[in-house]
This record gives C-alpha cells, sequence and structure tokens, in this order.
C-alpha cells in the first residue's frame, strides 16, 4: 500500500516510487461543485511546500491547489484540459493534478493520516 | 440623500445633539495659523440668468469641433451619428443601468453587450471579444499583459508605428506593474523580425499604422508563432476593417482597438470605447467583462457573466486585470451604429467609397484581381457555349469540368496549401464525379459514323481545345476572384461581374450579334440567372474566406450535378447511370472532404 498523505487545505499526496501524485480530496472536489477547468503548472517548475501549484475553477469559485511538498514538477494530467469533470468523478485517482519529485521525503512526515484526515473532515463547519 | 444645503435650523440642532454651541467649536484642534482668517477672495454670488450669460459668454470662445476642419485628433474624429443611436442610448433601461450582476434582472443588457461582442470578433476576424475596455489604449496596454500571462516572459516590442499615446499608456503601465516594453523608431520603418526572441512576450504593431500606412502582417505573425512570442494588432481606426483585411486573418493573436468612430462623439478625448479579441485558447487569460450565451432552466436562450473567475469581483489578486467594468453605453451606441449600417449596407458604402480610391478596398491589386477574374470568367463562358454549337457536349463538358477543378487546385497547392491525404483522396473521387455528371443526357449520336470517321475526330478535337479553354476560363475565374476577395466580399463580385459584362457586351456589339429582346423570355430568364450567379460568386467568395480555397473550388465545380438534380426532380429528365454513379461519387468525396 502506497503512502498516502493529506493537508488541512483539502489535498492529498500519494508516494509512487520517487514521485509524489498530487490531487484534491473528495470533500474539496464536493465543496467546490461541478469542476469546469483546471490550471496546472510548466513541467520542470519548482513548487514551495504551501504554495500554489495549481488553480481549480468550479461553477462556484476558483481556488488555488497548493503543493503539500517541496518539489519539482514532473508530470501533469494533461486530461483534465479536456474532461475537467474527472476531478469530480474520481477525485483520488483519474482525477490527479501533477507529480511532483520530492525534495525532502521526510516532509511527508508532517501530514495527516488518513484516519486524522477523516476527523479534520468531520470537524468542519 | 438630498443634495440641499442645510438651513440654520438644521445646523443648531446637530449641534445640540453633539453638544457643541458653534461650528468653530468643531475646529478647536486646528492650530489657529492653519486656518482661514477671511472668506476666499470669489466673485459675489450671482443669479441664473447671469450664470448663464456668464457661461454662454465663456463658451462661445471655444471653437468646436464640428464647426471646422479637424486634423489633430490624433486617431479621435468626428464622424457622423445616426440619430437613432443619441435617442435609443438615452432610454433609462440603458442609460442607468450598471453592472450586470443579476443576469435575471439585465436580459437587455446583457444581450446587447452579447451583440456587441460578435460584431467585434466579426469585424477583426477573431474567435472571441470581451464586453469592451477603457479605449484603445488601455485595451493595447492590457494586450501587452495578457501576452506576458501567456506567455511567461516579460518583454514587449512596441512597434514604431503604433500611436504615440498608446506607447505611453503601455509605459505607464510597464513601469508600475514590472514588465519590459521596447520601442523601435518612431518612423515605423524598422525592420520588426529582427529583435523578435525567445524573451519577447509580444510585438505590437498597428494597422494602419500612425501614419496611414496599411501593412501586412502575416510574416511577421508567423516569426511570433516560431518565436513564442503573440502577435498584437492594434486598430485605431476601426472603420478601415470595413475595407482591409482583418487582423484574425494575418495570424494576429491579439487585436485592441478603438471603436469610437462607430456611434460615438468626440467626448474631449474621452469616454471612448476599446475593442478587445482573441483567439479562443487564450480566453480565459483575457481580461474583461465576458457575455455568454446559455440556456435557463426551461431551455429558453438567455444571456450571463461567463468565466468570471478571471475578474477581481471574483479573485482579486489573481483577477487578469484591474478593470472590472466596461464601457457599457459607448459599447451599446456602437452597437447601434454597426446594426444600423448592416454587414451589405456597410459594404455598400464602403464600395461607394472606395471607387474613388482603391487604396480603402485593398489596392488596385485586389480591383485588377476581380476585373481580370470577370473577363477570364466571361471568356469560359463564350468558349464553352461555342464548343456546345462546334463540337460534341460529350467532350466539351466533361473536359471543361476537369480542367476549371485541376488548374486552380493545383495552382494553391503549388503556392503552399496543405491537404491531408483524406482531402486528396476526396478531391480526386470529385475530379471523377465531375467528369461523370458532366456527361449529356442525351444519347450519344452516330454522327460521327455518318460523316466519316475523318469528320468525327475534328470535332472531338475542337471540342477538346473548346472545352481546355471554358474550363481554364473558369480556373482563372476562380482563381482570381478569391485573390480579389481576400479585402472583401461583395466589391469583388460586382467588379468582377461588372467587368465580365462589358467584355461580353463589346464582343456582342464588335461581333454585331442580335439581342433576344422579347424573344420567349430570353432576356428576363437570363437576368434572373445572372442574379443567382451573383448570389452564388458571393457564397464562393465567402467560402474562400473561410476555409482552404482547393476544397471550395472542388465543391464549387460539383456544379452540374446540381443540374442534373434539379432536371430530374422540376423538369423529369432521365439520368443516365453514369451520372447516377457521378452523384454518388460526388456525394462521397463531399463527405471525405469535409468531414
Amino acid at each position: 500500500m502506497a503512502l498516502l498523505r493529506f493537508t488541512r487545505d483539502h489535498e492529498w499526496v500519494r508516494l509512487d516510487g520517487d514521485l509524489a501524485v498530487v490531487g484534491i480530496t473528495d470533500y474539496a472536489q464536493s465543496q467546490l461543485g461541478d469542476v469546469v477547468y483546471v490550471e496546472l503548472p510548466e513541467i520542470g517548475r519548482r513548487v514551495e511546500k504551501g504554495k500554489e501549484a495549481a488553480v481549480v475553477e468550479s461553477v462556484k469559485a476558483a481556488s488555488e491547489v497548493y503543493a503539500p511538498v517541496a518539489g519539482e514538477v514532473a508530470e501533469v494530467n494533461d486530461a483534465l484540459a479536456a474532461d475537467p469533470a474527472k476531478v469530480n468523478a474520481d477525485p483520488m485517482g483519474e482525477g490527479w493534478f501533477l507529480k511532483l519529485r520530492l525534495a525532502d521525503p521526510k516532509e511527508l512526515d508532517g501530514l495527516l493520516d488518513e484516519a486524522a484526515y477523516q476527523h479534520f473532515v468531520e470537524e468542519q463547519p | 440623500m438630498r443634495y440641499l444645503p442645510l438651513t440654520a435650523n438644521d445646523r443648531a440642532e446637530m449641534l445640540a445633539a453633539i453638544g457643541v454651541d458653534s461650528i468653530d467649536a468643531l475646529f478647536d484642534d486646528v492650530p489657529e495659523a492653519a486656518r482661514l482668517a477671511g472668506p476666499v477672495d470669489l466673485p459675489r454670488a450671482m443669479g441664473e440668468i447671469e450664470v448663464e450669460r456668464l457661461v454662454s459668454r465663456m463658451a462661445a470662445r471655444n471653437v468646436a469641433a464640428g464647426s471646422v476642419p479637424f486634423f489633430i485628433g490624433g486617431g479621435i474624429y468626428r464622424h457622423h451619428i445616426p440619430a437613432a443611436v443619441d435617442h435609443l442610448i438615452q432610454r433609462g433601461e440603458f442609460l442607468t443601468s450598471y453592472t450586470p450582476y443579476q443576469p435575471e434582472i439585465s436580459q437587455g443588457t446583457l444581450q446587447c453587450l452579447f451583440e456587441f461582442q460578435t460584431q467585434v470578433a466579426l469585424l477583426t476576424g477573431m474567435e472571441v471579444a470581451n464586453a469592451s475596455l477603457y479605449d484603445g489604449a488601455t485595451a493595447c496596454a492590457e494586450a501587452v499583459m495578457m501576452a506576458n500571462r501567456v506567455t511567461g516572459r516579460r518583454r514587449a516590442i512596441l512597434f514604431g508605428g503604433l500611436h504615440p499615446h498608446y506607447r505611453e499608456v503601455c509605459g505607464t503601465y510597464a513601469r508600475f506593474v514590472g514588465f519590459e516594453v521596447s520601442a523601435e523608431e518612431p518612423l515605423g520603418g524598422e525592420d520588426l523580425p529582427r529583435p523578435v526572441d525567445r524573451d519577447t512576450s509580444c510585438v505590437v504593431v498597428q494597422n494602419p499604422d500612425f501614419f496611414g500606412e496599411v501593412r501586412d502582417y502575416s510574416g511577421l505573425a508567423h516569426i511570433c508563432r516560431h518565436a513564442g512570442a503573440l502577435l498584437v494588432v492594434v486598430v485605431t481606426e476601426i472603420l478601415s476593417l470595413g475595407a482591409i483585411r482583418p487582423p484574425g486573418e494575418m495570424g494576429a493573436d491579439i487585436v485592441a482597438a478603438e471603436g469610437q468612430s462607430l456611434g460615438n462623439a468626440l467626448n474631449f478625448g474621452g469616454p471612448h470605447v476599446g475593442l478587445f479579441a482573441t483567439r479562443n485558447k487564450f480566453a480565459r487569460q483575457m481580461p474583461g467583462r465576458l457575455v455568454g450565451q446559455t440556456l435557463d432552466a426551461d431551455g429558453r436562450r438567455g444571456w450571463v457573466l461567463t468565466l468570471s473567475t478571471r475578474e477581481q469581483h471574483i479573485r482579486r489578486e489573481r483577477a487578469t486585470s484591474n478593470i472590472c467594468t466596461n464601457s457599457g453605453l459607448c459599447a451599446l451606441a456602437f452597437t447601434i451604429h454597426l446594426a444600423l449600417l448592416g454587414e451589405a449596407a456597410g459594404l455598400g458604402s464602403l464600395l461607394g467609397h472606395g471607387l474613388g480610391s482603391p487604396t480603402s478596398i485593398g489596392g488596385w491589386g485586389a480591383v485588377g484581381w476581380a476585373a481580370v477574374s470577370g473577363i477570364c470568367g466571361a471568356a469560359g463562358l463564350i468558349a464553352f457555349y461555342a464548343g456546345f454549337a462546334a463540337a460534341p457536349i460529350s467532350v466539351v463538358a466533361p473536359v471543361a469540368a476537369l480542367m476549371s477543378t485541376v488548374l486552380p487546385v493545383g495552382i494553391a497547392i503549388a503556392g503552399g496549401e496543405r491537404l491531408t491525404a483524406q482531402m486528396v483522396a476526396g478531391g480526386l473521387i470529385c475530379m471523377v464525379a465531375i467528369v461523370l455528371v458532366s456527361m449529356p443526357a442525351t444519347r450519344r449520336t452516330r454522327q460521327g459514323q455518318q460523316d466519316g470517321p475523318d469528320a468525327g475526330a475534328a470535332a472531338r478535337l475542337r471540342g477538346l481545345a473548346y472545352g481546355a479553354v471554358a474550363g481554364a476560363g473558369f480556373g482563372l475565374f476562380f482563381l482570381c476572384l478569391k485573390n480579389a476577395g481576400q479585402s472583401g466580399v461583395l466589391w469583388p463580385v460586382a467588379i468582377s461581374r461588372s467587368a465580365g459584362t462589358v467584355v461580353a457586351f463589346g464582343i456582342a456589339l464588335a461581333t454585331r450579334t442580335r439581342l433576344p429582346w422579347g424573344r420567349g423570355g430570353v432576356t428576363g430568364i437570363a437576368l434572373i440567372s445572372g442574379a443567382i450567379d451573383a448570389a452564388a460568386n458571393v457564397c464562393y467568395v465567402l467560402a474562400t474566406r473561410a476555409g482552404l480555397f482547393g476544397l471550395a473550388v472542388v465543391i464549387t465545380s460539383l456544379y452540374p450535378g446540381m443540374t442534373v438534380l434539379l432536371a430530374r426532380v422540376l423538369l423529369g429528365e432521365r439520368m443516365r447511370w453514369l451520372q447516377r454513379a457521378g452523384l454518388l461519387l460526388a456525394a462521397a468525396g463531399v463527405v471525405l472532404v469535409t468531414v
């Protein structure tokens, strides 16, 4: 089972070999509503932990997606350009946003595990 | 709140309420030295009549721009404004309405803006236009900032022929937003492609430039694309787009223009209406308000603000522009004026101007192409019918049809038009179809055998020659008309047909051919066929402007198929199996080239 971690900004990050796959959680997509557009970073860009890595736009709002960990963008999910609704349909699977080459794998340790994130979501108003 | 002065009683009441005995007591904290000692030295108060006379005297010292020849507009000039424009924009529904954030109560405003956007996109030849910006100069600066966002670069090259005010506005934005503008020689004669490199976000050019020169930026568009930079074309005189090739056709990525000349007065230099158009793929990086068409819950057509996430009332820091409004009333005046002109009338009035000054309708070159196309077309027709009289139709018609397609398509391909394998296959099938349907409906006569084999061979050879000349005439007609049609639609057709008519009449008079007046309604039918043919020519020019020339020619050349079909339906003529096969092939070919 690959290592899966969450942030309080409702991103998830899953270790896939030496890459970290990043997306938004099911809770985030349900709060956003129908996603109509996703703006992804260019390959090779360095992102800092907690800084903007992508933008997700729904019929209700446009929100920044923050990098859960620092790293270099290795891959982006180009399929979202044609079908942004994948973020709603399968946020943890086909709706992934980008893959980061980790700057410091230890940063993952500071994030929430699945149980802690579930607890965090249940506390949301 | 009423805008009326307070009475002494009002003041006393308010002072009592806050427990102060005089107004001066409110200023106790201001040091004595900083206070005004006596009244300001102003003229004594005047009555209404006195003020009116004084101001009228002052106003009479102005020279109204409309009362004298006027040369200092720098792009802003007085134009006729139809009375309907001012009358309509002063309706309360338009005049006092504000930002249409609530679409359910703003459908009228939104629909007008949508139509405005449609007009701007059509005029500029672009895919999407916004609901207007402040004026041409701010639109130009916004275009540069948008190019910076799209390319991730921060250096814009401003063409020397750009309006100096536009250059200054760009410079102001550059200083405070933080990007670089490098200006080229102010005389506009510079070698533009030279400074375009991998750091260039965009090149800003103007057409016609500030010195009035009409330019073709197609080559520059290509160079920009190659360097990953955007081409911004500025148009300070929007009326010019009724006559010259729109920036969209030259490959512009963004068009920033001033729309004042349609429907808007000088207004002492503003407010005016900035037009902004771009390509669909950049729509999300576009500044300004955008109105979209949609369906309501009951499936009826309606209008809403769309892609609002670009705007600062949704995303303050990340907005594409600090401008979160549009020149609503000026845009409305623009739309009403343009709608009053209408496409045909607008072009008609341009034709009137154009004959006086050929440069404004695409230059003598375009007039020449149109005239030559008409002469070629007339020559083709004469050869075609002369061929029918002197040689077997079964030879003349197919040869002419084939020649008229192969010649222009060959030239188009030689000229670099790129067709996919499927289009080529479809085109070849169409050519076979053209030959098949052009075969005459009557059975072949045995005339050749009766006259002896030599006479038959000679007739076929004559048919080949007539057919080839006719086909070459038709083909050149297509080619020349397409070239003339680069800068307009109606007037190239008008000039082409006039030239053809003059030549045909000339030949008829020179050879003393008797006109068939009143003979069995021949004249009437000829007139109707001419009108329908002219309409078809207009459609053809529109087709060449919209797509690939080669395809337009191949599909246009299928016209004998339509004749055969109409003859079958209206006249009950029987089709030979060859013609049926031809029609089927034609259908298959058209599907291949268009899908």
